[in-house]
């Protein structure tokens, strides 16, 4: 049980909450959570354990003990989750900056790892504006400018998406936006896809994203700091 | 001058029809399946198979990126011959604008007989998911799972009985709502690899020289983005 204020039980708890969100036990995570908001526990607390649990729940998919079905449930019990800790409580957003724009690129039309990350990040209480599937560059271009966002995300599984990925951020570059603005590619991606495509970052893990992104927007990543 | 091919188990049937078929003699190492999903690991083992061989000239990989399993592949005596295809979907179809006008027209999930005996696939997710949550559960996750998927689509390649795979992928597609369609599939990058000419469909590895990324791109040739070289986050 969960017991405000009671730091010999909090941990032993939180604990219980980011094994059952790793052991995909839908029942037990929207129990402790329940249990949690009625005791007062923070709610960021609650999601930033469950979110600890995904991280898990990420391992085992690396390590082959996981399925693709197995990554799906786990997003939507922390769908789930979150609509809980929201309904109940009112999270305000972390700050009055613009949303992150994200979506998977042109011709590509795999979203599962965008969507978990786009829930972790809402978790984070970040803003996120979903583009979708299969987007063009201009449309990313067009969002990053009406929203004047620093984030943009490129999602992509494909070959092909590596292609669409530089597109994109040539356009940003093209369209004068680039300077201001933080690119971030996900999905079968890593350092030799990051260089070609010109984004800044590359990640293959959802909660690392979105923990990338948070340091961005806290201003805890800087542009010049990372030139080389 | 020595040749052999590499190719993994999923796409054995096609490629020694394709070996049969233009009467070459070279011969065929096979690279166990299931790893296409794990890039390092993909890459692990191919290398570890190009390593073993030796006074050989030529070793012609019949294999697409797979998700950048072949980057970085190098021999040290032999020259590398690999078709430009972004996976063995396009290497099946033949090409890659089949490929993309298939996947313009719908989402296409595509299936082989090799796809089915030895790949993770969606039939293999849905057993497990069955086995694991229920019936009722397991439907609810193809479904976001397939969420942008219209179409399941066997390739007939003519390397195996179509009859056998289509009595399946028939059941499974009705089952989780998906149209299902059979497509020609073809040999021609097969074959074109086993004989030549090795033109802009191909790269060719020089002894020595490891496969480049920038090798293995489909796109134009526009100019790298900014060309700045930021620090990656590898998670």
């Amino acid at each position: 049980m969960m017991r405000k204020k009671k730091s010999t039980e909090e941990p032993k708890t939180e604990k219980l909450l980011t094994h059952a969100m790793a052991r995909l036990d839908e029942r037990a995570v929207l129990s402790l959570v329940k249990q949690g908001l009625e005791q007062g526990v923070d709610s960021f607390t609650l999601i930033a354990e469950a979110t600890a649990g995904m991280t898990r729940v990420g391992e085992l998919y690396k390590s082959g003990r996981y399925f693709l079905a197995d990554l799906i449930v786990a997003g939507e019990i922390f769908k789930e989750m979150l609509n809980l800790v929201f309904k109940v409580k009112e999270v305000a957003p972390k700050s009055n900056l613009p949303p992150i724009v994200f979506g998977t690129v042109e011709e590509d039309i795999h979203d599962i790892g965008k969507n978990i990350t786009i829930g972790v990040l809402k978790g984070r209480g970040l803003q996120v504006l979903d583009l979708g599937v299969d987007v063009p560059a201009r449309a990313f271009v067009e969002a990053a400018r009406k929203t004047g966002t620093r984030i943009v995300c490129l999602s992509g599984l494909i070959t092909s998406a590596y292609d669409s990925m530089r597109k994109t951020v040539n356009l940003l570059e093209k369209e004068g936006l680039r300077p201001g603005v933080f690119v971030l590619i996900g999905g079968l991606v890593n350092e030799a896809v990051r260089r070609y495509t010109g984004a800044d970052y590359w990640v293959t893990d959802c909660a690392a994203g979105s923990e990338l992104c948070e340091s961005i927007l806290l201003g805890k990543k800087k542009k010049s700091a990372l030139s080389s | 001058m020595s040749t052999v091919v590499i190719t993994c188990q999923t796409i054995k049937r096609e490629v020694c029809l394709a070996i049969s078929e233009t009467g070459v003699d070279y011969p065929l190492i096979l690279i166990d399946s299931g790893l296409h999903n794990y890039p390092d690991k993909l890459r692990e083992a191919i290398q570890k198979q190009i390593d073993r061989i030796a006074n050989v000239d030529t070793i012609l990989m019949a294999f697409g990126f797979c998700g950048n399993g072949l980057l970085g592949i190098k021999s040290p005596g032999a020259r590398l011959v690999i078709p430009r295809a972004d996976d063995c979907i396009t290497l099946l179809l033949g090409s890659l604008e089949a490929r993309k006008k298939i996947s313009k027209e719908a989402g296409t999930y595509f299936l082989t007989k090799g796809w089915l005996d030895y790949e993770a696939n969606l039939l293999t997710e849905y057993e497990n998911c069955v086995k694991k949550y229920g019936r009722e559960k397991a439907l609810r996750v193809m479904k976001i799972m397939l969420g942008h998927y219209q179409r399941l689509m066997v390739i007939d390649t003519k390397a195996y009985r179509l009859e056998d795979v289509v009595k399946v992928t028939r059941a499974f597609a009705e089952t989780v709502g998906m149209r299902h369609e059979e497509v020609a599939g073809s040999l021609r990058l097969f074959k074109k690899l086993l004989l030549g000419p090795w033109d802009e469909e191909f790269i060719i590895v020089e002894p020595g020289r490891e496969l480049r990324f920038e090798q293995m791109c489909l796109g134009g040739n526009e100019q790298l983005a900014g060309g700045r070289v930021l620090s990656g986050l590898d998670t």
